[in-house]
């Protein structure tokens, strides 16, 4: 009887409720295993990764992404940076190479994870380094689109979209926007 | 930041990897008042692209920014018809190889007989496996008064010019659907399925593409993107066909059932 009840108020409202985060199980850079269960409680950013994506760079080299990751994990966030390309597909790391690229940039994600095979990205759609998500405590995909709103770089007025969706779920208001088009490069997905 | 992807890119790009840029014009001669054919020619080496407007899933469109003379005024870009370019099922819209940019700059009525500098600020996104920013300063002349002389690019850019979609599509009508839209027109679908390039990213999810086609009349099916907020009120893009690329800029005209796409 809940059961019905709860599902005929899901169908009556207007916005329609946010979709489970899919579940995945990673390797990161300091070798340890990764399970998104694991941060129940907890907020979750994804962030698509290829250091040499000149819009990744652009990002990276602005100290944009890395304001971003210390001011989230500041708040008990949990950022998860994934380094997507596949093996001898440009941006490939290894967990050593992920590490020293990272630390050379002042980056503080809370990991790096390893997904050269592609399929947390596509279980996600992930599209474009930089693609972002974020995920609720309760595991519900809250954001998936991109970090910003100036794909060319050049705006003057820049809303960070994460940061807004971020801004919005913790203060227990709706996310105005909840998914926008990421841009960058293409993912290097294996052929 | 810019200057941090400038030394990214000398150190990024090999000799053979490296794209050109030129500014083409059909003068150098023209008359006060008079528009003068303008080109931003972008050639990245074979098997490399570069954008369009609407770059699609991934990329970044060309960007032309002109610095004038006084008065001088430019016209809007004009983009030849695009191609799809697929990479892991994420699609991209440009250009493979060459690609002449189109535009004219208008000197003011008034404007006195002399030799004036044209200057086109230029960046764009070249990629094949990878992908490497670039970006040029672009400079041409143009006289007013002097003799009438037209430029070997003049050529160029009539051929270039032929290939940005003008003509509307005929009988065209979108509708609305639970899914996204239909856009139906008077005429076969001429040679296979033609792909719809939207002008607005976010628009159409570049992935689908059905076709079907009765009575004169063939409706093709567009999914509505994942990423589009709200509802738009026309659709507008290219319908591109194998040989011939049509303009669409229609209102969407909503839907009185709730009608699927097949």
């Amino acid at each position: 009887m809940n059961a019905i009840i709860a599902a005929l108020a899901v169908s009556l409202s207007n916005s329609p409720a946010p979709e489970a985060a899919p579940t995945f199980s990673l390797k990161g850079a300091d070798g340890k295993e990764y399970r998104l269960e694991d941060y129940r409680g907890k907020y979750v950013v994804l962030e698509w990764w290829n250091h040499l994506c000149p819009i990744v760079a652009r990002h990276y080299a602005a100290g944009n992404i890395q304001r971003q990751q210390k001011d989230l994990t500041g708040k008990g966030v949990i950022w998860l940076t994934i380094a997507g390309s596949a093996e001898g597909k440009q941006g490939f790391v290894t967990a050593d190479e992920a590490k020293k690229i990272m630390a050379e940039k002042g980056g503080a994600p809370t990991a790096i994870l390893l997904n050269p095979a592609g399929d947390v990205g596509m279980k996600y759609k992930a599209k474009t380094t930089p693609h972002m998500f974020l995920i609720s405590p309760k595991g519900e995909l809250l954001y998936d689109g991109a970090i910003d709103d100036n794909p060319s770089g050049r705006n003057k007025e820049v809303t960070d979209l994460l940061m807004k969706a971020y801004a919005e779920a913790s203060s227990g208001q709706p996310v105005s926007t909840p998914k926008s088009q990421p841009y960058g490069c293409g993912i290097k997905y294996p052929s | 930041m810019i200057a941090a992807i400038g030394v990214m890119c000398t150190m990024a790009l090999g000799a053979d990897e490296a794209t050109t840029a030129r500014l083409l014009t059909a003068g150098p001669t023209l008359a006060p008042g008079t528009p003068l054919a303008v080109g931003v020619e972008i050639a990245p080496p074979n098997g490399w692209h570069t954008y369009w407007k609407n770059p699609g899933d991934s990329g970044l469109p060309t960007t032309v920014e002109w610095v004038l003379p006084k008065g001088w005024k430019a016209t809007a870009l004009e983009w030849p018809t695009p191609i799809a370019f697929e990479a892991d099922g994420i699609v991209g819209f440009g250009y493979e190889g060459k690609v002449v940019l189109l535009a004219s700059v208008v000197p003011p009525p008034n404007a006195k007989p002399g030799e004036y500098p044209l200057r086109a600020e230029v960046t764009w996104l070249a990629c094949k496996d990878g992908c490497y920013p670039g970006k040029a300063t672009l400079t041409a002349k143009a006289s007013i008064g002097g003799a009438n002389l037209q430029s070997p690019d003049a050529k160029i850019l009539q051929t270039w010019r032929t290939r940005v979609p003008a003509t509307p599509l005929p009988g065209a009508r979108a509708r609305a659907n639970a899914e996204g839209w239909s856009l139906s027109w008077t005429g076969p679908a001429k040679d296979g399925p033609p792909r719809f390039f939207p002008d607005q990213p976010a628009t159409v999810d570049h992935a689908a593409l059905v076709g079907t086609s009765s009575g004169g009349q063939t409706t093709i099916f567009l999914k509505r993107s994942d990423y589009l907020q709200g509802s738009p009120k026309r659709l507008r893009g290219v319908l591109a066909f194998r040989d011939r690329a049509f303009l669409v800029d229609v209102p969407i005209e909503q839907a009185t059932k709730q009608e699927v796409n097949p």
